[in-house]
């Protein structure tokens, strides 16, 4: 079973060889920019580099994925967004929001064209036409949640929960449309999955009654338009929003050490493949091959 | 030119079928220990008992910055004592309230509207002369840290308190909070942090003070700090959560006022 299809399988909650190892966030680092000669800022602004670096971690560990863009924040600085462009230990995320109402904001016409949009398609079509046979090219979206935080400031979003819910349904119906949309153009370029990011949506913050009500249909609505293998991934404590993930219509779910994977398991069923639970930053970080590769199997 | 593998064997099943079975056994013994152990809270039970104290940290609990403010005014002009409606009302919604995220049983966006309605009952009562003479603190998140949710509640809780915060905001260098340090002399100097990678700007700006001769403590916290982290500097100490952190605050007040 070659590494392709191992993915395809396990997401598809079908017969594989062993698990495979695989994750739809980005796992780069310092050292691949080094050696792939990407430097940090090009790598956000440059398709060939951005491809280059995106391509490391199979280059250099046999990982069998390549994974763009870098940061929760491309979608974010298209629609308006201040950026902090972070170090080279660190993604570019957003400074300040576009907007402080849902009528302030409307997704541009030439959204595909903004900031570094089409950076990022390129580098996508580079990484199919060089890799796309023998690794998964997994072009990452930024969930609908998350991007209404950024545009509109996380503080207002959540406060108008309890406010003003309608304001979050109307912003939420402007910034799907952008998940969508890009997730759409990615295929169109040679992504064999798109793997949705949303983790502002995560338990941390919303409880799993506010998730079902303002979050769950428009996951809903993202997962039904993508005509690919598709994930989410939700940062955190997600224990209480399982029971809605699994009707989502993802592929796979991805989601942290807080909730075990027997518990998320017995939630989720069959409906929906379990990816990561490793700790990225106790075990992967500051851990041991050993540990990482235990915790694995 | 794949540099390892990690010597997968091919074919073996990751778990044998019992394996599985003790696992769910452990799992759901697990489970039902961690729901006894959390006995479900009611608001009303983490109220004051005296009116109108109770319905001002019930309205602030419930985020209702109107009622809020009004029950304010209304004990105000009553001719309530400003700080004891501080004290024993709105801070105990506010108690009440983060008492719940902790089980939670309240999430982010009742919080955040607890802190709005704390504030704007603040705002009602008047010169506090007593509760302001506590002191100064710094906030700020560490450089190249964004979060800043957890933050403001931090400021809007301590500011509850009795202190004036500055919000220096988020991502500042440690030579801007030194500007600011020189300018304001607060008490404390408050840093949050979420992510591991950021979390050593706190060692940075620890050394920093020492080495300007400058004696204010730097307390720490949010996801990514712990006791052993901030133990490595003696100006730096940690605290888990915004009550703790009041207490840590007053202690330093009480010990500079003597
Ligand atoms: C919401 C969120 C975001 C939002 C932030 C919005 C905002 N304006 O704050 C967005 C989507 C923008 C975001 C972005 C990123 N995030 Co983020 N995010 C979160 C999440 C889900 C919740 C954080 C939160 O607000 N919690 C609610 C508040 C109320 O809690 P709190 O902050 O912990 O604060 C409480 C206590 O900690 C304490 N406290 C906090 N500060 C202080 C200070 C003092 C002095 C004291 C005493 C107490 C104290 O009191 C508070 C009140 O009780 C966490 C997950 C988590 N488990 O924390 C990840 C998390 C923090 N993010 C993470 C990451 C990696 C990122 C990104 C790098 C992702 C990316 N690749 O782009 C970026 C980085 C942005 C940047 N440069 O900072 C990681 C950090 C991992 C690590 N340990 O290093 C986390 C832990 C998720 C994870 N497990 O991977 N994120």
């Amino acid at each position: 079973m070659n590494a392709k299809k191992r993915i395809f399988s396990a997401l598809n909650g079908g017969r594989v060889d062993r698990i495979p190892a695989w994750l739809p966030v980005v796992p780069v680092t310092v050292s691949m920019m080094e050696i792939s000669k990407a430097p940090w800022s090009g790598s956000h602004s440059n398709a060939e580099q951005m491809a280059k670096l995106a391509a490391m971690p199979w280059e250099l560990a046999g990982l069998p994925t390549a994974t763009v863009p870098f940061c929760l924040s491309l979608e974010a600085e298209a629609l308006g967004c201040q950026l902090d462009w972070g170090t080279v230990n660190r993604t570019p995320s957003v400074k300040r929001p576009a907007a402080s109402k849902p009528d302030e904001f409307d997704v541009p016409e030439n959204l595909l064209e903004r900031g570094r949009i089409l950076t990022a398609l390129k580098a996508i079509e580079i990484l199919a036409e060089h890799l796309g046979e023998e690794i998964v090219i997994n072009a990452k979206v930024t969930g609908p949640f998350t991007i209404a935080g950024h545009v509109f400031g996380v503080g207002n979003l959540l406060s108008w929960i309890k406010t003003n819910p309608e304001f979050v349904h109307d912003a939420m119906s402007r910034t799907v449309e952008v998940t969508k949309e890009l997730a759409k153009a990615f295929l169109a370029h040679g992504a064999d999955i798109v793997s949705v990011s949303d983790p502002t949506s995560s338990g941390d913050l919303l409880s799993g009654d506010y998730y079902e009500e303002f979050v769950f249909p428009h996951h809903k609505d993202v997962a039904a338009s993508i005509k690919a293998p598709s994930t989410l991934h939700i940062c955190g404590y997600t224990k209480e929003l399982l029971p809605h993930i699994r009707h989502t219509g993802f592929d796979g779910f991805s989601f942290e050490e807080k909730v075990d994977v027997l518990t998320a398991k017995k939630i989720l069923g069959d409906d929906i493949s379990l990816i990561g639970n490793i700790s990225p930053v106790a075990t992967m970080l500051q851990g041991t091959p050993e540990k990482v590769t235990t915790e694995a199997f | 030119m794949r540099a390892f593998t990690l010597g997968y064997e091919a074919g073996k099943r990751f778990l044998d079928d019992h394996e599985i079975f003790e696992l769910i056994e452990k799992g759901q013994k697990e489970e039902t220990l961690s729901q006894e152990e959390k006995p479900k809270l009611t608001l009303e039970g983490l109220l004051p008992e005296t009116e109108p104290f109770r319905a001002i940290a019930q309205n602030v609990a419930g985020g209702d910055v109107e009622a809020a403010v009004d029950l304010v005014k209304t004990a105000i002009g009553n001719g309530r004592d400003g700080l004891i409606v501080v004290t024993d009302g709105l801070l105990k919604g506010m108690d009440a309230i983060s008492v719940l995220y902790d089980h939670k049983q309240a999430y982010v966006p009742e919080i955040l509207l607890a802190a709005q309605a704390l504030n704007a009952g603040l705002r009602e009562c008047g010169d506090l002369g007593a509760l302001e003479s506590k002191g100064t603190v710094l906030i700020h998140t560490a450089e190249g840290d964004l979060h800043d949710i957890g933050k403001n509640i931090v400021a809007a809780i301590v500011a509850a308190n009795g202190y004036r915060v500055i919000d220096l905001g988020t991502s500042v260098d440690s030579v801007r909070l030194l500007e600011a340090v020189r300018e304001n002399s607060p008490v404390a100097v408050l840093g949050s942090s979420l992510m591991t990678s950021t979390r050593s700007a706190f060692l940075e700006t620890a050394d920093l003070l020492v080495q300007e001769g400058i004696e204010v403590p730097l307390i720490i916290g949010g996801g990514a700090i712990d006791g052993a982290f901030a133990g490595q500097r003696e100006n730096m100490r940690y605290a888990r959560d915004p009550g703790e952190l009041v207490r840590v605050l007053d202690a330093i007040a009480r010990a500079k006022g003597k």
